[in-house]
């Protein structure tokens, strides 16, 4: 029998009220999974929020007892990427982009290319290129924030800021989020900020970059050990516990899935076993049956991900948007609420799965009876 | 079809019951037989069998010559395939089929019915059995008779040599149940073998041989 034989035959079951009411299920299951898997991934955002702050790359050094040979020393270390003036970011208020409108940007200087993920355009080529957040809100914390007034990619590319009477171009944006940058944070080129703000450049430290923040440990290490003692440790905790409290959650809300649909699928398994009995009568094999029920299970379970997925969208986002103070965190990538598709589309596999699972089982459990045992099953 | 021998024992916790003891015949087409007995006797455990649904404890069963002891259950529903059409008291059509759907379904796993003629033969079985006006009905829109007519359509839709049916009038009216016999009846003259378990005493005008079984035990 091919697939059109098999679909012809599930057309006509698929609208069966068990069906209905699995979709129900199904549905409401899928939610909880979403729901949940958002909350791990906010979870471990927020758990790894001090560890992917650009500044935890950084090791800073006092310049007294300091030499030529020392900072050859220094380079040689492993996992030192850089070594620079210590400089601070500088806050300018801007016309935005040559508007009426008072704008506020934050300027640091990009100590490496690889600090960040470029999205729209092209990293920092020229003396007066800069790059801004993808999601940009070029104003202060503090004002009120319009969901209105971000700008996003291509609004952003190709436009100019003026900077102490010097016109910047916006060459590229990249993700704040990632770096836990706030949005109104933009970077230039490190000559350029130290032309710009020589007044941020601190000739008394050093900031010494790692490669990744686990390594920083290591590399403090070899800086004592060549008697190198003034460094601003700045011990960077993570703290695992919403990540273990929402992986817990996810794990049982797993179970209890499974054992709903399981459940479920065993009943209507058991409401079709007459069918099931005058097809092997008329002659199919149990992998037919098998087939038969396998497709219409995943045909009924991807109609219903597509719509929960869908109506989770609309409400989680019509959610998010309704509630103000969240305009803040977000601002400040304290908090990241973004729904994650690739777990979605994790948890429909996952659900596949489990569909797979129960069907396949409760098949053979129920079909190796007699055939008397399957017409006479009430 | 025929049978040696044929032995099959219900184990239970702290019993055994023999529900066929040594049962031996041969079915030849082109004959209406009918199997009765009291309850228990054993009828429906026979035609199990026979239809190859049920498994026996020992004996033999050849169907076209062909031993069937040894084969695997994919060979055996590939047999049920060619060979045998059942029709039950209950007649177990899917609600959720028209009338001549339900016909259909056995011949979505034959490969010698093409897509194009299944719908053709279908409404041909269901015409044949004066069901022209009741094609395009589900079985919650037909009489007892008609679902059973229905049931006996797809019981020809592999064109099986045997003909199965356990108690097919066990449901149905008088007037019904003669039209059911005489339907039987006809596929039998036109060559089918066909074998009824039932309690009716009206199979005896129409059945060529009547064979009885008592507490497993048949006789002629």
């Amino acid at each position: 029998m091919n697939l059109k034989d098999r679909l012809w035959i599930i057309k006509n079951h698929i609208f069966d009220k068990r069906n209905y009411i699995f979709i129900t299920i199904l549905f409401f299951i899928f939610i909880a999974i979403f729901i949940t898997l958002t909350f791990y991934n906010c979870a471990t955002y927020i758990s790894y929020y001090e560890k992917e702050r650009l500044a935890s790359k950084n090791i800073n050094i006092d310049i007294n007892n300091y030499s030529k040979e020392k900072e050859e020393l220094i380079k040689n270390i492993d996992h030192v990427v850089s070594i620079d003036i210590f400089m601070t970011n500088a806050s300018y208020n801007v016309k935005e982009f040559n508007s009426i409108t008072p704008g506020y940007i934050t300027i640091s200087p990009l100590i490496d290319q690889n600090d960040i993920e470029i999205i729209k355009g092209t990293n920092i080529q020229k003396e007066y290129d800069m790059i801004c957040p993808n999601l940009f809100y070029p104003h202060d914390a503090y004002e009120t924030i319009y969901k209105s007034d971000y700008l996003k990619g291509k609004e952003i590319v190709d436009k100019s800021v003026v900077i102490n009477n010097q016109t910047f171009t916006i060459v590229g944006t990249y993700d704040a989020k990632k770096i836990r940058n706030h949005l109104s944070e933009c970077f230039v080129s490190k000559n350029t900020f130290k032309k710009l703000n020589p007044e941020k450049v601190d000739t008394s430290q050093l900031t010494i970059r790692v490669d990744k923040q686990e390594n920083r440990r290591e590399v403090i290490r070899a800086l004592t050990n060549i008697d190198i003692t003034n460094i601003d440790i700045n011990i960077i905790n993570t703290n695992y516990s919403l990540i273990y409290i929402s992986i817990f959650i996810t794990i049982i809300i797993l179970f209890i899935s499974f054992a709903i649909i399981y459940n479920f699928i065993k009943k209507k398994l058991r409401y079709r076993l007459n069918n099931y009995g005058i097809l092997k009568v008329s002659g199919y094999q149990n992998k037919e049956i098998f087939k038969l029920d396998i497709l219409e299970n995943l045909i009924v379970s991807t109609i219903c991900f597509i719509v929960s997925a869908i109506f989770f969208y609309i409400v989680y986002n019509l959610i998010i948007n309704s509630i103000s103070s969240l305009d803040y965190y977000i601002y400040t990538s304290e908090i990241n609420l973004e729904i994650n598709y690739f777990y979605i589309l994790l948890s429909y596999l996952f659900m596949i799965i489990m569909i797979f699972i129960a069907t396949k089982y409760l098949n053979y459990k129920y079909l190796n009876q007699s055939i008397n045992y399957l017409l006479k099953d009430e | 079809m025929n049978i040696e021998n044929v032995c099959k024992v219900y184990k239970t916790k702290n019993d055994e019951v023999k529900a066929l003891d040594n049962v031996s015949y041969e079915f030849k087409p082109g004959k209406l037989y009918a199997i009765m007995g009291h309850s228990g006797s054993g009828k429906s455990t026979l035609i199990s069998i026979l239809g190859l649904i049920e498994t026996y404890t020992s004996g033999k069963i050849t169907i076209n010559n062909e031993d069937i002891s040894k084969l695997k259950d994919n060979d055996l529903s590939n047999l049920r395939m060619k060979y045998i059409g059942f029709v039950f008291q209950d007649f177990y059509l899917d609600e959720h089929l028209k009338a001549y759907e339900n016909v259909m379904l056995p011949m979505l796993i034959n490969k010698e019915i093409k897509r194009e003629e299944r719908k053709e033969k279908a409404i041909k079985l269901l015409t044949d059995l004066g069901l022209s006006e009741r094609i395009n009905h589900y079985p919650k829109e037909l009489s007892g008779g008609e679902c059973q007519r229905v049931a006996i359509a797809r019981s020809l839709a592999n064109d099986p040599k045997i003909i199965l049916a356990d108690e097919p009038t066990g449901n149905l009216d008088e007037e019904n149940e003669k039209l059911v016999f005489e339907t039987l009846k006809d596929l039998a003259k036109k060559g089918k073998c066909v074998i009824v378990v039932t309690h009716s005493e009206e199979i005896k005008k129409y059945a060529d041989e009547i064979l009885k079984i008592t507490k497993g035990k048949l006789e002629v």
